[in-house]
């Protein structure tokens, strides 16, 4: 059981792995899909998740490692992101600003909040 | 073209500064994993086989008192037998005591409807049901409120007994009969059993529990801070599995279940009592401590002790868990031995360590 958070704060990572994957990335720009406001908004997501697991993971010896996998994967998903916003707009072309402007907003709003609430438990 | 590779090459570097601030940041606030101190104290044999027994699990500070008819030892892993720690449920022998010695003092009858001492309405149970896990009560409060606060309590790792006695006493006026007459623990049981003897002697449980047992026993480090205002700011705290430092669990009107804190040092003077009939309990602890009802496990229960066949022998124990602490008292009355082991973390077992080691006193190791 103690195995499981880790694991699944894993699996929550791995979809912002993208940087490591030049198809993917290739793919992401060519759709322009992405934009620099949406890695934003996954950075925040992904220091949630890091936050998440960190206070609520059960935390031995035997888990330790887990953690360090969870911070690599995390640290991998971050990089990426940096190196993935040079080639990217800031909002793409399809989207209205305001709409994706306000949206980073309420998406950073909610992982900062997830992040300040579980590390004042 | 040279710009574009000399871009690229700073993104890289950029990207992999990223990386390396993560992991610095990700190592820096990992989360505090408990080990076991490498410090012994105490008798350097039994601290040695604590030390042994201790080696592959999480555990932070341990201490642990035999008791044998010859001599009480202790030992610790960075703590001594000094060191205050959350006793959690091994309460609830010291509050099935109290009830016999209410009884003792003609103040009620363990017979006795509960609901003669509380505003329990029609409830048909008796204390000596409460005692025995018999009543029909559920573990804990029921209902979506009380299993919302139990949920936060343990994100937050905060005591989740927080209501008062009236709040206990109407959610067990007020909750449904599961089973009564066949042994279910309930935490909910047995503090209602406490806040009933209080309120036949007309004190408050603490009270009660210091006259009766503390204050007899010369237990001067024990007590039942009931509440947070109960513990001085710098009161020890354990470790909750996250690895988070615990609030203490005070247990408000849930006390009686599990809100005692006390030292290896205490516990030993307690065993040794429980094991004695020391006359300064005023009454025979074997009306606590006699198996009374077979349980579903194959053992038996007297008043909240339970009684198991452990390698021929018969062993009289109570555990106890609260949001850092784990604790075991294990008795072998035929022998007239004892161990008391408490650790501050969540997610450390104690049983092992204390059977192994009761097993070991009683065989003479020790000595």
């Amino acid at each position: 059981m103690m195995w499981l958070l880790p694991v699944i704060c894993a699996l929550l990572l791995t979809p912002h792995l993208v940087a490591v994957l030049p198809r993917k990335r290739a793919s992401e720009r060519t759709a322009g899909k992405a934009d620099r406001l949406r890695l934003i908004t996954s950075a925040f997501e992904v220091i949630a998740v890091l936050v998440f697991v960190r206070q609520l993971g059960t935390w031995t010896p035997a888990t330790a490692t887990l953690w360090f996998v969870v911070v690599a994967l995390a640290a991998t998903a971050l990089a990426g992101m940096m190196y993935r916003s040079a080639g990217l707009p800031w909002i793409t072309a399809s989207s209205s600003p305001a709409r994706r402007i306000l949206g980073t907003v309420a998406g950073c709003l909610v992982a900062t909040t997830v992040v300040v609430v579980l590390l004042l438990l | 073209m040279r710009s574009h590779s000399m871009r690229s090459r700073r993104l890289l570097a950029l990207s992999a500064v990223v990386a390396a601030v993560t992991m610095v940041m990700g190592t820096l606030l990992g989360p505090h994993i408990p080990r076991p101190f490498a410090d012994r104290t105490g008798d350097p044999l039994v601290a040695g086989r604590l030390a042994e027994l201790a080696s592959d699990g999480d555990y932070h500070h341990l201490s642990v008192a035999v008791v044998t008819p010859e001599v009480t030892k202790f030992a610790g892993l960075g703590a001594d037998e000094r060191t205050s720690m959350e006793i959690g449920s091994i309460t609830k022998t010291m509050t099935s005591l109290l009830l016999i010695q209410a009884e003792g003092d003609d103040v009620l009858d363990i017979t006795d409807p509960a609901s003669m001492y509380l505003e329990l309405g029609t409830q048909p149970f008796t204390l000596e049901e409460l005692a025995s896990h018999r009543s029909g009560l559920p573990r804990i409060e029921s209902g979506i409120g009380a299993f919302l606060q139990g949920y936060v309590s343990q994100l937050r790792g905060s005591d989740p007994y927080t209501g008062g006695v009236e709040q206990l006493v109407s959610a067990a006026r007020g909750s449904g009969l599961s089973g009564a007459g066949s042994v279910s623990y309930s935490n909910m049981g047995v503090a209602v059993l406490g806040q009933a003897v209080a309120s036949a002697r007309g004190l408050p449980y603490e009270q009660v529990l210091s006259q009766g047992i503390f204050e007899p026993l010369g237990m001067s480090d024990s007590f039942a801070p009931v509440s947070s205002s109960g513990l001085t700011d710098d009161a020890p705290r354990g470790f909750t599995s996250s690895g988070r430092s615990a609030d203490p669990w005070t247990g408000n009107a849930h006390a009686p279940a599990g809100g005692v804190r006390s030292t290896a040092a205490d516990m030993a003077r307690y065993a040794s009592a429980l094991l004695t009939a020391d006359p300064a309990l005023r009454v025979d602890p074997a009306a606590s401590l006699d198996p009374r009802y077979n349980d579903d496990d194959g053992g038996s229960i007297g008043l909240a002790w339970f009684i198991d066949e452990r390698d021929g022998r018969t062993i009289t124990w109570h555990n106890g868990a609260t949001g850092g602490y784990r604790s075991i008292l294990v008795l072998d009355r035929a022998a007239g031995t004892a161990v008391y082991i408490a650790g501050d973390t969540a997610n450390g077992p104690v049983e092992g360590i204390a059977h192994a080691l009761l097993a070991e006193a009683t065989r003479g190791d020790f000595r």
